[in-house]
């Protein structure tokens, strides 16, 4: 118990960093890590909503209706003032129209600068070794 | 001949560092005071530390002197010494992110931004271990989730 005191009495020198930096770190991990981020202390709880880099990947979600809820949460959670500087979306699989129509025009109306949007194969595709 | 001019800078500390000027317009914030003629005698940098100073100078110096070259060699050289470079205690990495976001040298804040990033990324648990030992945000990130965790054990 000593021993834990000890830790969080060291200054949290990441935490004391300034709102925009902290996002500047944060867009280099997907917004699924950011919104975890919230449950650190009530300097994190809402960092993420003001996050003008929005990070989209459905690795690590089982379905893609379980990405799609997910994104709809994002957009409905956001803070709505904040524009929106830069998107990425990464999917697996097959294309659930809604849920990029909703993230595009989120972008769209948040005057996005730069867009980056990915589909791979729903399956790895194997090369033959020779043709 | 503008490379062998010299650029005096002078930190927090009130001591001073004399640059090339080739070094010294690597951060955009010096580049935009020496258009605008504010150089002349000596640049005053009040938010930065000696020791952050000429580590930032090291990091310019060698950008710099590095061949812009596609040379293998020479890429791999810099990255590793990139590589050496973020290997900073975090109080370091913390007061670079600072005096970068200052000085406006964005291929070097960008490589410590990942570097922080990864920090928080998913780690093996030896890494996990060593970061409870020494980072305390991290650790209270655990005591949230285990929180979390008694939640919903309790419901």
């Amino acid at each position: 118990m000593g021993d834990r005191k000890k830790m969080n009495l060291e200054e949290d020198r990441l935490s004391s960093l300034p709102d925009d930096l902290i996002h500047d770190i944060l867009s280099f991990v997907s917004i699924k890590l950011a919104v975890k981020t919230s449950v650190l202390s009530s300097r994190w709880r809402y960092i993420w909503t003001s996050m003008p880099c929005l990070n989209f990947s459905s690795k690590g979600f089982h379905t893609l209706p379980k990405f799609s809820k997910f994104v709809k949460h994002i957009l409905s959670g956001r803070n709505n003032q904040i524009e929106v500087s830069s998107v990425e979306l990464i999917s697996r699989g097959k294309v659930v129209q809604p849920c990029v129509k909703r993230i595009l025009s989120y972008a769209f109306s948040h005057n996005v600068e730069q867009m980056n949007i990915t589909f791979l194969p729903e399956k790895k595709i194997e090369f033959p070794l020779s043709f | 001949m503008s490379y062998s001019k010299t650029i005096v800078l002078t930190n927090y500390d009130g001591e001073t560092f004399v640059v090339d000027e080739v070094v010294a317009v690597e951060p955009q914030t010096i580049e935009h005071m020496i258009e605008d003629g504010c150089a002349n005698t000596s640049i005053p940098l009040p938010n930065v530390t000696s020791k952050i100073l000429s580590k930032v100078i090291e990091h310019c110096k060698k950008h710099v002197e590095t061949p812009n070259s596609n040379e293998k060699a020479a890429k791999a050289d810099l990255k590793s010494f990139d590589f050496d470079f973020v290997k900073a205690d975090q109080g370091t990495l913390f007061d670079l992110i600072l005096a970068m976001n200052y000085l406006n040298i964005k291929e070097l804040l960008d490589l410590i931004y990942q570097t922080v990033a990864d920090m928080i990324k998913g780690k093996t648990p030896e890494e996990e271990e060593e970061m409870r030992r020494v980072n305390a945000w991290v650790f209270s990130c655990f005591v949230g989730v285990t929180c979390l965790y008694f939640k919903s054990k309790k419901m």
